[in-house]
């Protein structure tokens, strides 16, 4: 009931700003600033139900909303917190959660402190996921920013150091580094996604997932040519967590899983008047113990996923982009002979997805948004949703509605 | 065969010539319209470009003494906030304003201060220890100290 209450709260508060057209950031008593945002997409796809569990039919469980409260409480010291709510198809349904919580004290221009529940600079754009109103594109690349399993990497609570480096006429360097737990709620589509790869074994998560060891670090070198950029992030996650397996001739199956995986994103950055292009590529291994009364099995996978995209302002309303992005879950099966030899398609081995986006600004506070996609394979297909997966090419079409302040 | 490339390349590359002359003029035309401007207790006189960014981006928060530092912008619509930061800073209005709320959105800092014309904006520099904005040459003031920028 409180949830509840939250949520028709959070929604009021939008809707009054919504209302009044356009609407600046409000500065309250004791200089608190606060900022908001909220989303309504539409998704709707040909053959399978892609993102939202329901999208074939065409869906509107595709949301997202937020609301930050921050303040200067001296010239070195900042807090701020910012509730966030989504939906995407049958996960995470508007549950209201703290998207970052921290206090940032910035000591020299070197060297700052962040502590609290911190976004994870994953990549370039993990920290700005979340806000439609800062891309071109509304569903970004999956390989890089895959949309269930969000919550495996988008904040930690822990604490952070950063800074801002000159290095002359090499330009300057941006660091950050970072520690703690993450938080991984199930509820979120992280446990639909994970659900979904263990179909396989006829299994489920049956518990939660432990994720108390992360680390995470970015390099972004802002190179002396104007608007270029090379980002460089790695981060290393533990988890462990219990499955429940039903084994043909041995029925369900306690198992412990219990993982090591490490990210590694490089990112090139290009900003040149209205032109931005940026490239990503990133390589994910993962080594995995499962324990169960069958023994002891060890695992390793490594990911891989890239993309290249181009957005380009042609006037003070409109703008358009286009991303290509590529995705190999099993970077030992690019081709899928082995899901093939296991009787499945091969498609299911990469996913090649085509994007073209179309934005238009109505305001400073409005915007609204079409895309299309084209996509060859079915690698971020989930099974859960699409039992049968035999169509190789496939495509999906997108809107979104943002307003902000 | 090689004639008629020659042929073709001259055209180009006169172009590109002339292009390039244009553009440098008309850089030169923006290096003297904008003006950065500060408050007289500011101890530096000259910045270089990388810094300017840098406190325009708020990565520099203080300045070399250790005294506070706060930027101020002209509004969006404004010529002058495009011509600045077109000149300086190497983005457009609305990258600046998106770099802004990528900042506000992930807790890392607030919007800018912004000033709906330039006499404001003076009268807030002047009133403001360690306060930096900008201006059209012809908009700047005794009240305020021009910052060279190398």
């Amino acid at each position: 009931m409180k949830k509840l209450m939250l949520r028709i709260s959070i929604m009021v508060v939008f809707f009054c700003f919504a209302a009044a057209g356009h609407a600046p950031a409000m500065e309250t008593l004791g200089g608190v600033q606060i900022h908001g945002f909220i989303s309504q997409g539409f998704l709707i796809s040909d053959e399978y139900n892609y993102l939202s569990h329901d999208s074939k039919k065409g869906s509107f469980q595709y949301n997202e909303m937020g609301i930050n409260f921050s303040k200067d409480v001296t010239d070195k010291l900042r807090i701020g917190v910012q509730v966030f709510s989504r939906d995407l198809g049958d996960a995470a349904n508007n549950k209201v959660t703290i998207d970052w919580a921290y206090g940032d004290y910035k000591w020299r221009d070197w060297l700052g402190l962040r502590a609290g529940r911190i976004k994870l600079p994953f990549a370039l754009y993990t920290e700005t996921r979340d806000m439609d109103m800062l891309r071109t594109s509304i569903v970004m690349p999956q390989g890089m920013y895959n949309d269930l399993t969000r919550d495996a990497g988008i904040a930690l609570n822990g604490v952070g150091l950063y800074g801002y480096v000159p290095i002359g006429v090499a330009g300057s360097l941006d660091y950050y580094v970072l520690g703690g737990a993450m938080n991984m709620d199930l509820d979120s589509g992280l446990g639909k996604y994970t659900n979904s790869q263990l179909t396989a074994i006829n299994g489920e998560i049956n518990g939660q997932i432990d994720a108390e060891t992360a680390y995470a670090g970015r390099l972004r070198w802002n190179t002396p040519l104007s608007g270029l950029a090379l980002n460089v992030t790695a981060s290393k996650v533990d988890m462990k967590y219990p499955i429940m397996a039903n084994i043909p001739g041995l029925g369900n199956v306690q198992m412990q899983l219990e993982s090591e995986t490490f990210v590694n994103i490089i990112g090139v950055e290009y900003t040149w008047k209205d032109l931005l292009l940026a490239v990503e590529y990133k390589q994910q291994d993962s080594d995995s113990t499962t324990t169960s009364i069958l023994g002891t099995n060890v695992s390793s996978k490594t990911t891989e996923a890239y993309y290249l995209s181009a957005a380009y302002r042609l006037t003070d309303w409109l703008e358009v982009g286009s991303y290509y992005s590529v995705t190999y879950p099993d970077n030992d099966d690019r081709d899928g002979d082995k899901l093939k030899a296991a009787g499945q398609p091969d498609h299911g081995a990469w996913q090649k997805d085509l994007a073209l986006s179309v934005r238009f600004d109505i305001n400073p506070n409005w915007c609204f948004k079409i895309e299309g996609h084209q996509v060859n394979g079915t690698a971020e297909v989930l099974a859960l949703d699409n039992p049968t997966r035999n169509d190789k090419t496939w495509s999906y079409f997108a809107a979104k509605a943002t307003f902000s302040f | 065969m090689m004639k008629k490339r020659g042929f073709c390349f001259s055209p180009i590359a006169m172009g590109l010539m002339i292009s390039t002359v244009i553009m440098v003029a008309a850089t030169c035309a923006l290096a003297a319209d904008v003006v950065v401007v500060a408050n007289k207790s500011v101890a530096q006189s000259s910045l270089s470009k990388d810094s300017l960014n840098a406190i325009f981006l708020g990565k520099m928060t203080s300045w070399k003494n250790g005294a506070r530092l706060e930027f101020v912008t002209l509004k969006d619509n404004s010529p002058v906030h495009e011509d600045f930061l077109s000149q300086f800073i190497g983005r457009t209005a609305m990258q600046f304003s998106n770099y802004w709320k990528q900042q506000v959105f992930t807790g890392k800092g607030r919007m800018p201060k912004q000033f709906a014309s330039e006499s404001e904006l003076i009268e807030y520099v002047s009133g403001t220890d360690g306060a930096i904005g900008y201006v059209s040459a012809g908009a700047a003031k005794d009240s305020v100290k021009i910052i060279n920028i190398e």
